[in-house]
C-alpha cells in the first residue's frame, strides 16, 4: 500500500459518505455542505491523478460558485416548507432496486469483472504524467487546438448569465404599472368629489392603462 | 314495314317522359298528348298487323331486326329490337287498342283527381314496357318489359299512395311478382350457358340439341315467371289486392295485357315448350286447376271489382290449359276475347262505381261503393252501363254467338280432342261456375229493387268519355268473336296465327269429326245455361235463398269466402318468418356487428386510458424510466460479454 | 505505484449511483439539482482518471468545459427553479410540478 493510495482510498471514503449525506439530509442546506465536502475530497483526488488546475478550478468553481449560488437560492426561497412534506418519491419501491442494479453494473465493469479486450495494458511513465495536468500543458492544448471550442464556452457562459436574470427577475414593470394605475384612479375620484360631476365621462379607462 | 316500327314503343316512351317531367305545368294537356301516343301507336300496330296478313304463307319467317345494339361487352351481345309475326301483331293490337280505349275512359275517371297528370305519365310508361315486351327478339328486352309493366304495376297499384291498402297492395304485387322473376332470370341464365345466345333466332332452332332433362328445368322456370306475372296458383294472390287501384287501372293491366304478358311468353317460347312434354302437363294442370280454384272462391265474393279479379285469374287459368293441351292457338284467341270482355266489365265496374260513390257522397251514406251487396236496380239509372255490362257477361259465359263462346269452346274441344278428359271436366265445371258468378253480379248490381234508399241516393250515367268506350269494348265483344272466330278452327284468326305455330306443332292426325265437335259444344252450352239459370233463379227471381244455401254447408262458405285461407297460411308459412328474420337481423346488426365496430373504439379508448397513467406529469418518473432502460441495455451488453467471454 | 485505474473507476460509478439514486428517489428539487451535480463530478473523475491512464490530456480539456457548462447550468437551473417556485406553485416538491400528467 503506497502513500498515494492511501491517501486515495482515505478520501474516497470520506467523498463516498458526503455523496451519501448529499442525497440523505432532510435540510438541503445541510445537503449543499456535504456536496463542498464531496467537491473538496474530489479535488484531492484530481490532485493524486496529476489534474492540479483542473482540482484549483474544481474547488473554485464549484465549491465557490456553484454551492454559494445554491446557498443563496435557498435564501431567497421559503425553505422551510420543503422539509415538511414527504421526503421520498413514491417510486422509491421500483427506483431503489434499480439503481442497486446499475451500481453493479458499472463496479463490475469498473473492477474489471467483465475482462473487455480492448483496454490497453500499457501505461505512461511517470515524467509524462507528471507534466499532464500542469498550466502550461493545458493552457498549450487549450489554446491551439481548442481554441473555438474556448470562445464558445465564454459564449455559453453570457448567455447562462443572460438568461439566468432574464428567468428570475422580479417583474418590476407590472408592480410598477399596477401602482400607476391605481395612483390615477385616486386622482379622478378626487377631482370628481370636488367639482361634483363636471368631468366629461367619455374617458372611463384610466389614463395609461393598456392591456 | 319495319321503317315505323320504332314509332310503336317510341312513341308511348315520349309521352311518359313528357308527362313526368313537365306534367304539373301541363295538366290537362298530358292526357291529350298520352292519347295521341298511343294512338300512333296503334295505328302503326294496325298497319304492322295488315302487312303480315299480306306476307300470307311468308310469315311463318319472323322479321327479326334491330332497332340498335343495345349490351356489348366482349362476346356478350344483346340488340334492342323487334320480332315480328302473327303472334307479335295480334299481341300488338290488343295492347294497342286496349290501352287507347283505357286512356280516354280515364280523363273522365280521373277528371277530378289531382293526381291527374301522374297518371297519364304512368299509364304510357306501361304501354311502352308493354310494347318492348311483345316486340322483343331476345330474352333479355323481354326480361327488360317484363320487369317494366311489374314496375308499372306497382306505381298504378298505389296511385293513391295516401291509402295504406293501397300502397300494402302495391308492395305485395311487386314482391309476389319478384318471386316469379327469379326463377324466371334463372331460366334465362340457364338459356345462355346452354346454348351460349339470347336472341329467338338463335335459341329456336337449337332446341332439341341439349338434353331433354336440362330444356325442362328451363322451361319450368320460365313458367313459374310467368305464374308469377299472370297470377296462377301459387303465385296468383296479388290480382285481387291490385284492385285498389283504379279502375282504368285493373282494366288495362290487370285484365288485358300485363297479366297476359305469362300466355304471351309461353306461347313464344313454344318452340321450346314443345320439347318437354312434363312441363306442358304442368302448364296445362296448374291452369286448369287455377281456373276452377278462383272461380270457386268468385262465387260468393260480394266486392264488384273483386269478382272480376278472380274471374280473371280464371280464364288465365283457361289461356294457360290451352297451351298445355298443345292448342296455343286456341289459348291466343281466348287471350284476344277476353281482352275486350274483361276489359268492357271492368270499365262498366268502374262506371258503376264512380255513379255510386258520387250519390253516396251527395247523400251523405257511409256504406262502400264498392260492395254489390249496396246496390240493386243500377239499371234504371245507368241503363248505357248495365247494357254493356251484360253484353260482356254473355261474352264470357260462353253464350253463342258472342265472343267467348268461340275461344273458350276451342279450347274445351281442343282439351278433349287430345284426350285430356280429366282437364276437359274441370274446364266444363269451371264454364258454368263463370255463368254463374257472373251473372250473379249482373243481377245483384243491375236488377231487382235498390238496396239503397232511392229517394235520398240519385246516381247518375257517367259522362260520354266513359260510356263511349264502354260501348266499343260492348260490341267487339258480341262480334269479334264470330268475325275472326268462324267456323271453328278455320277462322280468320286461325289463319292469321297459323304460320307462327307452323313448324312447331306436331301434326294434326286426323280431322276432329263434326259431330263430335257439335255435342261437345252442346254441353259447354247447357253447363252455360244451367250456371245462368241458377242465377236468375236464385237472385232475380228470388226463388232460392243464397242465405239457406250458405246456412246449410257454413265451412265450405266460409272457405269460400275467405278464399281458401291462402293469404293468411302466405303470412303464417313466409311473411312472419321472414320478418322475424328480419328482427334477428337488425340485431345482429345492432348488437353484434355495431357491438364489434363500437367494441374496438371502446377497446381503444381503455387501451389508450390505461397507457395514461404512464403520463404522470412527474418527472421523476420518466427519469427512472430512463435510468431503467440504461440498465436494461448495459445489463444485456454484460451479461453477452459474460455469457461469450 | 499511481493510484490504480480501477480504483477511481469504482469510485466514479459509486459516486455516480449515488447522485442518479439522489435524482430518482428524493423529492425536494434542489436536492435533486445538487444530485445532478454529484453526477457530473463522478464523470468528471472518470474523464481524468482516463486522461491519466493514456496520457491524454483531452480528458482534461473535456472536464474543463464540463465544469464550465456546469455553472451555466447550475445558474439557469436554479432561475428556472426561482422562477417557478415564486410565480406558479409555492413548493419545492417535485410531484408538485406536473402540468404535463395525462
Amino acid at each position: 500500500m503506497t502513500a498515494p493510495v492511501a491517501v486515495f482510498i482515505a478520501l474516497a471514503a470520506v467523498a463516498v459518505v458526503s455523496g451519501l449525506n448529499v442525497i440523505l439530509r432532510r435540510n438541503p442546506v445541510h445537503s449543499a455542505i456535504f456536496l463542498a465536502f464531496t467537491i473538496v475530497c474530489l479535488a484531492g483526488i484530481f490532485v493524486l491523478l496529476n489534474a492540479e488546475f483542473i482540482a484549483a478550478t474544481e474547488v473554485i468553481v464549484y465549491a465557490g460558485a456553484i454551492i454559494v449560488l445554491f446557498l443563496f437560492t435557498m435564501m431567497l426561497l421559503d425553505i422551510r416548507g420543503g422539509m415538511l412534506a414527504h421526503q421520498f418519491q413514491s417510486q422509491t419501491g421500483v427506483a431503489a432496486p434499480v439503481a442497486v442494479l446499475l451500481l453493479i453494473c458499472l463496479l463490475g465493469v469498473a473492477i474489471g469483472v467483465f475482462n473487455f479486450s480492448f483496454l490497453p495494458a500499457a501505461s505512461i511513465s511517470a515524467a509524462k504524467a507528471a507534466q499532464l495536468g500542469s498550466v502550461q500543458n493545458l493552457g498549450q492544448e487549450l489554446y491551439s487546438n481548442f481554441l473555438l471550442p474556448f470562445e464558445l464556452a465564454s459564449l455559453v457562459l453570457t448567455v447562462g448569465l443572460v438568461g439566468a436574470i432574464g428567468l428570475a427577475g422580479r417583474r418590476v414593470e407590472d408592480q410598477e404599472e399596477a401602482e400607476r394605475v391605481a395612483e390615477a384612479q385616486a386622482f379622478d375620484a378626487e377631482i370628481r368629489a370636488r367639482e361634483g360631476g363636471a368631468l366629461e365621462p367619455e374617458d372611463e379607462e384610466p389614463v395609461g392603462a393598456h392591456h | 314495314m319495319s321503317d315505323y316500327l320504332w314509332i310503336i314503343p317510341a312513341a308511348p316512351c315520349a309521352a311518359a317522359i313528357i308527362n313526368g317531367v313537365l306534367g304539373k305545368k301541363i295538366g290537362k294537356l298530358t292526357a291529350a298528348l298520352a292519347i295521341a301516343a298511343v294512338g300512333a301507336a296503334f295505328l302503326v300496330a294496325l298497319y304492322v298487323a295488315f302487312g303480315v296478313h299480306l306476307a300470307g304463307e311468308k310469315a311463318a319467317e319472323p322479321i327479326d331486326g334491330a332497332f340498335y345494339q343495345w349490351i356489348v361487352s366482349g362476346s356478350f351481345k344483346v340488340e334492342a329490337g323487334y320480332y315480328i309475326d302473327p303472334l307479335t301483331a295480334v299481341m300488338l293490337i290488343v295492347v294497342t287498342s286496349v290501352s287507347l280505349l283505357v286512356h280516354i275512359y280515364s280523363v273522365g275517371y280521373l277528371a277530378d283527381d289531382e293526381g291527374f297528370w301522374r297518371f297519364f305519365c304512368y299509364l304510357p310508361l306501361f304501354t311502352f314496357a308493354m310494347l318492348t315486351l311483345v316486340l322483343a327478339n331476345n330474352f333479355l328486352q323481354l326480361f327488360l318489359g317484363w320487369e317494366g309493366v311489374g314496375l308499372c304495376s306497382y306505381l298504378l297499384i298505389g296511385f293513391w299512395y295516401n291509402r295504406k291498402s293501397a300502397t300494402d297492395a302495391a308492395m305485395k304485387a311487386f314482391i309476389v311478382n319478384r318471386v316469379g322473376d327469379f326463377g324466371f332470370t334463372i331460366g334465362i341464365i340457364l338459356i345462355w350457358l346452354n346454348f351460349g345466345a339470347l336472341g329467338f333466332t338463335e335459341v329456336f332452332p337449337q332446341a332439341d340439341k341439349i338434353g331433354v332433362g336440362l330444356l325442362t328445368m328451363i322451361t319450368l322456370l320460365l313458367f313459374v315467371g310467368a305464374c308469377g306475372k299472370s297470377a296462377q296458383i301459387p303465385l296468383y294472390t296479388w290480382l285481387p289486392d291490385a284492385m285498389e287501384g283504379p279502375t282504368p287501372v285493373s282494366a288495362l293491366i290487370h285484365a288485358a295485357t300485363m297479366v297476359t304478358a305469362g300466355v304471351y311468353m309461353v306461347a313464344r317460347m313454344y318452340p321450346l315448350f314443345i320439347h318437354t312434354p312434363i312441363t306442358l302437363s304442368v302448364v296445362a294442370w296448374v291452369g286448369g286447376l287455377t281456373a276452377i280454384f278462383a272461380a270457386s272462391i268468385g262465387l260468393v265474393q260480394n266486392d264488384i271489382k273483386r269478382i272480376l279479379a278472380y274471374s280473371t285469374v280464371s280464364q288465365l287459368g283457361y289461356m294457360f290449359l290451352a297451351l298445355g293441351v298443345l292448342v296455343p292457338i286456341s289459348g291466343i284467341f281466348h287471350l284476344f276475347t277476353h281482352a275486350f270482355f274483361k276489359g268492357c266489365l271492368f270499365l262498366c265496374a268502374g262506371a258503376v262505381i264512380h255513379s255510386v260513390e258520387h250519390a253516396f257522397h251527395h247523400a251523405e251514406v257511409h256504406e262502400d261503393p264498392q260492395n254489390i251487396q249496396n246496390m240493386g236496380g243500377l239499371r234504371r239509372y245507368l241503363p248505357w252501363t248495365a247494357w254493356t255490362f251484360l253484353a260482356a257477361c254473355l261474352a264470357i259465359s260462353g253464350i253463342f254467338p258472342f265472343a267467348g263462346f268461340w275461344s273458350k269452346d276451342e279450347i274445351l274441344t281442343g282439351a278433349f280432342n287430345n284426350g285430356q278428359f280429366a282437364l276437359y271436366a274441370i274446364g266444363l265445371l269451371t264454364a258454368g261456375m263463370t255463368a254463374f258468378y257472373m251473372f250473379r253480379e249482373y243481377f245483384l248490381v243491375f236488377e231487382g229493387e235498390p238496396r239503397f234508399d232511392p229517394h235520398r241516393v240519385h246516381p247518375h250515367e257517367s259522362p260520354w268519355w266513359m260510356v263511349g268506350p264502354l260501348v266499343i269494348l260492348a260490341f267487339l265483344s258480341l262480334v269479334i268473336g264470330a268475325i275472326v272466330g268462324a267456323p271453328p278452327e278455320h277462322g280468320l284468326f286461325r289463319g292469321f296465327l297459323d304460320p307462327s305455330f307452323l313448324h312447331v306443332l306436331p301434326e294434326k292426325e286426323a280431322e276432329a269429326v263434326p259431330l263430335e265437335t257439335l255435342v261437345l259444344i252442346g254441353i259447354s252450352l247447357i253447363a252455360a245455361f244451367i250456371g245462368i239459370w241458377i242465377a236468375w233463379m236464385m237472385y232475380f227471381r228470388r226463388a232460392w235463398s243464397p242465405q239457406a244455401l250458405a246456412a246449410r254447408l257454413p265451412r265450405l262458405y266460409d272457405l269460400l269466402f275467405h278464399k281458401w285461407y291462402v293469404d293468411e297460411f302466405y303470412d303464417a308459412a313466409i311473411v312472419q318468418p321472414a320478418v322475424r328474420f328480419a328482427n334477428f337481423l337488425w340485431g345482429f346488426d345492432a348488437y353484434v356487428i355495431d357491438g364489434i365496430v363500437n367494441g374496438l373504439g371502446y377497446m381503444t379508448r381503455g387501451v389508450g386510458g390505461g397507457l395514461r397513467g404512464l403520463q404522470t406529469g412527474v418527472v421523476g418518473n420518466y427519469a427512472l424510466g430512463i435510468v431503467a432502460g440504461l440498465v436494461a441495455i448495459l445489463g444485456s451488453f454484460l451479461l453477452k460479454g459474460l455469457v461469450t467471454g | 505505484m499511481d493510484v490504480p485505474l480501477n480504483y477511481a473507476l469504482a469510485l466514479a460509478a459509486v459516486l455516480f449511483v449515488t447522485g442518479l439514486a439522489g435524482v430518482i428517489l428524493r423529492r425536494n428539487i434542489l436536492i435533486i439539482f445538487m444530485s445532478v451535480e454529484l453526477m457530473l463530478n463522478a464523470v468528471n473523475l472518470q474523464l481524468l482518471a482516463f486522461s491519466r491512464y493514456f496520457g491524454n490530456v483531452n480528458g482534461q480539456i473535456f472536464v474543463f468545459f464540463v465544469l464550465v457548462v456546469a455553472a451555466a447550468e447550475a445558474a439557469v437551473g436554479l432561475a428556472i427553479i426561482v422562477s417557478l417556485v415564486r410565480h406558479y406553485k409555492d413548493s419545492l416538491m417535485a410531484d408538485d410540478f406536473n402540468l404535463l400528467k395525462g
